[in-house]
């Protein structure tokens, strides 16, 4: 259910023909140009055992996650998704289109058999904790480590 | 004699995917060979080469790293180290730090500024060894959803 919108909001495959629009949407969130970054991904998500998704308004991309299926590292088990991204443009923010996204992911990992959905959060990023606490996330056993050089 | 001494560094590439399908049968008991065969293809453009390591022509050890823009608030400049494994004659030699270091030097080299890890918390040979490599604990939290 998509709250407060007028427009249907239609679900499709991402791919690298949305490069640009990713780039904007990223653009307006957090300031700063990656495209060559989201090159490599949208590249790579055609390989990444789910697709990944676009919300589209009047074909307008106004939303995407990343995900990614892969066995384990470091003792995650296998059968294991990822969600890596997932960006929706302020306008569009608040109305469930990020609930729309994720729910349809993971009824595609589990289609390709995934048992366990992992997602790593900044924990200052209190809007994304609150959307995985609503979509029945549970802390995990990964730890971070972090380096500085 | 430093056993350390006829140990070779070099790049990872696809060509390595027996090998290092083996070392990983060894330590999990499991056959992962497509999975490797991603992870091999992906990083020959993950931005660092990953590393393996030689003794008289035979991989012993290998680690996977990529460099990348942040992701859900993960800054720029920031260089992963995805997988690390030494077979099992080998482990406590100074194999993983060898690998390590010469990944350090090859992320400083690109502009990585910080490194990240995750482990899981029960595997506490490699958060001792990322203890002792100076690591601390990093910002993110690990959240997951069983299906």
């Amino acid at each position: 259910m998509v709250m407060g919108l007028m427009e249907p909001v239609k679900l499709r495959i991402l791919t690298i023909k949305d490069l640009d629009a990713v780039v904007d949407i990223d653009y307006s969130l957090l300031g700063k140009k990656r495209r060559g970054y989201w090159e490599t991904r949208l590249e790579r998500a055609e390989t990444s055992g789910v697709p990944s998704l676009a919300a589209e308004v009047n074909g307008r991309v106004i939303g995407f996650i990343l995900g990614s299926a892969s066995g384990w590292e470091f003792g995650i088990p296998e059968s294991v998704g990822w969600i890596d991204t997932i960006g929706v443009v302020k306008e569009y923010q608040k109305k469930g289109i990020a609930r729309l996204l994720f729910k349809e992911l993971h009824s595609m990992f589990k289609k390709v058999g995934v048992e366990t959905i992992y997602v790593f959060v900044n924990w200052k990023d209190w809007d994304l904790l609150q959307f995985f606490d609503k979509m029945g996330f549970k802390r995990g056993d990964m730890i971070n480590f972090q380096l500085n050089i | 004699m430093d056993p350390t001494e006829k140990i070779g560094l070099r790049p990872l590439t696809i060509k390595d995917l027996d090998a290092v399908t083996a070392i990983d049968i060894s330590l999990l008991g499991k056959d992962r060979r497509e999975y490797w065969e991603y992870k091999l293809e992906n990083a020959e453009t993950s931005g660092v080469p990953s590393l393996a390591a030689e003794v008289e022509g035979k991989m012993i050890g290998f680690i996977l790293g990529k460099a990348s823009g942040w992701e859900y608030g993960i800054p720029e400049n920031v260089g992963w180290i995805d997988t690390l494994g030494v077979v099992k004659e080998w482990q406590g030699r100074g194999v993983s730090q060898l690998l390590f270091r010469e990944m350090y030097s090859m992320f400083k080299k690109v502009g990585v500024d910080t490194i990240y890890v995750f482990v899981e918390w029960k595997k506490w040979d490699l958060m001792r060894f990322f203890e002792k490599m100076n690591f601390q604990r990093g910002d993110m939290i690990n959240l997951e959803m069983k299906l």
